[in-house]
């Protein structure tokens, strides 16, 4: 009798097993070989996506010396329902995988409307949220965007905006020397105290060069600069959020297996899992008395870090 | 020509061989690593030009994005005003990514350049004859360097890059021109210097060599004249002195011996010319008694045959037969030792006659000889061949008497046989030449052949006339001559007589 229960419970629990591996999702996620800090994020990425629920996830580093044929047999050797790209992944992998399953795209700005995947631009809703919490004075934003490139972007910051009560400034540019022009006219048009530029990673912003000169021009007119990287707070953008990698990596596995499902699902979404960085003396220098529960909601803050 | 340059370097010394070696491969050696040198030196300025483009190119491309993104001249032209302060630059464009020229000046002549096409972030440069030219994008790139405070951010800088334009700079290679100039010239005075330093200094150093080797060839050439010349031991390597010392020793041996020699000489000289003395004194007394002897004994022997005679003229037929026997026999005896006497005189007279010693040809002599015993011997035909042209270095009249002899043999012991035959001629034997006389004659036994060529010996008795002297005349002519004669017989079947003349 004892042997008799032993054995229906193993049984049960093997189908259980089973049962959950069939409803898991398998995915691939390939990712460039790079440096080491970079090759740690996106291990983080892969770590956060094997903790979102039923999945169950396997990376594989890539190159230009990889060949399509290698990467379909491991596809289909793992028997992956869905392939994650991450990063810079040369196109003839992609293009290939693309044919044969749902592939999505991870770590990068995908700046692309059609492209399917999390990108690493934060949410507009929340930074818009955020922007309201520390400087409710802003009633306009301005962003230059390249409707090819970030018109899915600022679709999502139309709404977010109105859903603030805020005025979306956003300029349509072509190529740099538009957005070189445009900036300048910015500028000239900015009211002091009321109006905000919000620095997206499209790069159709030169922001390597106008980064400088964006920076001096808020500050001598207390515009309000928001990024979404925390490098340019560090040079004195009042305040960016970016990415919580690990908790991206679970956005990007829960799109998966949505594209898994609805392998048609295109278009970027934003990413909703987000650290902060903060600049205390810009926003000193714009008269924002920041609450300390404002501070907590940041990451880091500049020019030092004192928590 | 070959032979004639290595006749003309068997007559150099041995500095001047050694400096022939030494001083070519020294310069040409010094001249080599100075181009070498030269070359290396030229490489490394050429290099560190490229560099210095490269380096302001970049610096241009940095200071040019701004510039290119409002597409306005005026940032650029302090840039690039900078740069020309550098004489080497040559031209300076600034390109939008249109095509559009946003900058261009040229310093000198302006040239239709190609510059090279730029990939990526790197500076592309190639070069044609007279100018470096190099070009570089410029990008709205930011630095992808990771910021080790912030690796979070490591991806968010990465999103693509816009081409604003491009800028291209030409770098003048005048200066390289002059440093390769400079460089030749100085690397050659240095190559030179150093191969006159060294040409010296190895000249000296053949010195030290050179000079007590022709010291001792000076002093061995002397020797070698007959000057014994007392010299000092040189100086010089260890070698050298050795080779010194022991010539010296050598030499001292060397007159040691001569002396000893000269000595022995000396000795000898006195003993040939006591012995010379005594053999021409022997020669006299010989010569006086074969005069005397030959004088006084045909005094009697003319009076024995003369009054032979007489009594046998004048009482002849008043003498009984028996005592005409007795006087013929008396005549002949006393006819015989004149012969006799005669021949001994010419046995002496061909041991001391003075040689004079020319080319005679003994084929013509032989027949001349043959054709006077024929004459002499009508009833007796003979068939004599010779061989011509045969020429000898001789005395014409000792070889006359010797073939006088060899053919009267020849003739005399024929006499028997019904056809006669005779052969003189020759034949060449191990880097000799034999003279060969063959006739069908009487022969004679081989085991006799020993006496021979004795004097008044006679192997025939009284069946063939003679005295016995003919052969032993033949011998001494020979002799005398440096030859040798030996033959070859069989009886009654011929004789061969075998001599050599050496020339």
């Amino acid at each position: 009798m004892q042997q008799y229960r032993r054995i229906t419970a193993f049984l049960v629990a093997w189908l259980l097993a089973s049962g959950t591996a069939l409803a898991e999702t398998r995915i691939g996620v390939l990712y460039p070989e790079s440096a080491p800090a970079l090759l740690q994020l996106y291990q983080a990425i892969i770590n956060g996506m094997s903790k979102a629920g039923e999945v169950q996830v396997q990376g594989r580093a890539v190159s230009e010396r990889t060949s399509p044929e290698e990467v379909i047999a491991w596809a289909q050797e793992r028997r992956n329902q869905v392939t994650v790209a991450l990063g810079d992944i040369p196109p003839a992998l992609t293009e290939r995988l693309a044919a044969d399953a749902p592939l999505i795209y991870g770590a990068s700005a995908l700046n692309d409307n059609a492209r399917p995947g999390v990108s690493l631009a934060a949410s507009p809703a929340q930074m818009f949220d955020r922007l309201r919490q520390i400087k409710p004075e802003v009633e306009r934003i301005f962003v230059l965007y390249r409707p090819q490139s970030s018109g899915w972007l600022i679709a999502a910051a139309r709404t977010a905006a109105r859903q603030q009560g805020l005025e979306l400034a956003a300029i349509a540019c072509e190529d740099a020397q538009q957005a070189g022009a445009a900036f300048t006219r910015v500028l000239q048009q900015a009211r002091p105290g009321t109006d905000a530029i919000w620095l997206t990673l499209d790069p159709v912003v030169p922001l390597n060069q106008l980064l400088p000169v964006l920076l001096r021009e808020s500050w001598d007119k207390h515009l309000v600069l928001i990024s979404n990287n925390p490098v340019d707070v560090a040079k004195g953008a009042l305040f960016a959020l970016y990415p919580d990698y690990p908790a991206m990596g679970r956005q990007l596995a829960e799109r998966a297996k949505r594209q898994a499902v609805r392998p048609t699902l295109s278009g970027p979404e934003a990413s909703e899992h987000l650290r902060g960085a903060f600049n205390t003396r810009t926003a000193s220098h714009l008269g924002i008395v920041p609450s300390e529960r404002v501070l907590r909601g940041f990451d880091r803050t500049f020019p030092e870090e004192q928590r | 020509m070959r032979a004639h340059l290595i006749a003309l370097y068997g007559r150099l010394g041995v500095r001047q061989s050694l400096a022939l070696i030494i001083v070519p491969i020294t310069l040409i050696g010094a001249l080599a690593i100075g181009l070498v040198a030269a070359a290396s030196s030229t490489d490394e300025v050429a290099r560190h030009h490229v560099r210095a483009g490269e380096q302001m190119t970049a610096t241009l491309a940095q200071r040019s994005d701004l510039p290119l993104l409002y597409e306005s001249s005026v940032g650029i032209a302090e840039i690039a005003n900078s740069l020309f302060d550098n004489p080497l630059v040559r031209e300076i464009r600034v390109v939008g990514k249109n095509g559009k020229l946003l900058f261009g000046r040229t310093q000198g002549k302006k040239e239709s350049w190609r510059y090279p096409t730029p990939l990526a972030d790197e500076t592309a440069a190639n070069e044609q004859d007279d100018v470096w030219l190099f070009s570089r994008r410029v990008s709205t790139a930011r630095p992808t360097a990771v910021d080790p405070e912030m690796p979070e951010a490591a991806l968010l800088g990465s999103m693509g890059d816009e081409v604003l334009g491009e800028v291209q700079l030409a770098l003048s290679k005048e200066s390289l021109f002059n440093a390769r100039r400079s460089i030749f010239f100085g690397n050659l005075f240095i190559a030179l210097a150093f191969s006159l330093a060294s040409v010296a200094a190895t000249l000296l150093l053949l010195r030290r060599f050179s000079t007590p080797l022709e010291s001792l060839a000076d002093t061995m050439h002397e020797v070698r004249a007959g000057h014994w010349v007392e010299s000092e031991l040189p100086t010089g390597p260890r070698e050298i002195r050795e080779i010194a010392e022991s010539y010296q020793a050598l030499m001292a041996t060397l007159r040691q011996r001569e002396e000893q020699l000269r000595e022995f000489n000396e000795d000898l000289e006195e003993r040939i010319r006591l012995r010379t003395q005594a053999l021409q004194a022997a020669n006299k007394e010989l010569e006086a008694f074969s005069y005397s002897a030959s004088h006084d004994l045909r005094a009697p022997l003319r009076a024995i045959d003369g009054f032979g005679k007489a009594l046998l003229e004048d009482y002849g037929p008043s003498l009984d037969p028996t005592a005409k026997t007795y006087l013929h026999r008396i005549c002949a005896g006393a006819s015989r030792m004149s012969d006799l006497i005669d021949d001994m005189l010419k046995l002496s007279r061909i041991t001391r006659y003075e040689m004079q010693v020319a080319d005679v040809d003994m084929s013509e002599m032989a027949e001349a000889i043959a054709a006077v015993l024929q004459e002499r011997h009508p009833e007796h035909r003979v068939d004599f061949r010779v061989t011509p042209g045969m020429v000898v270095r001789a005395d014409r009249n000792m070889l006359r008497i010797a073939l006088e002899n060899l053919l009267e043999n020849a003739w005399k012991y024929t006499g028997k046989v019904a056809a006669a035959q005779v052969e003189f001629g020759l034949v060449h034997q191990q880097h000799e030449t034999v003279y060969v006389l063959r006739d069908n004659g009487a022969g004679f036994d081989m085991r006799f052949a020993d006496k021979l060529f004795g004097a008044f010996q006679r192997l025939h008795g009284k069946e063939f006339e003679g005295t016995g002297i003919g052969l032993a005349i033949v011998q001494r002519v020979v002799i005398r001559h440096g030859g040798h004669i030996w033959a070859d017989a069989e009886v009654d079947k011929g004789a061969t007589f075998y001599f050599t003349l050496p020339d």
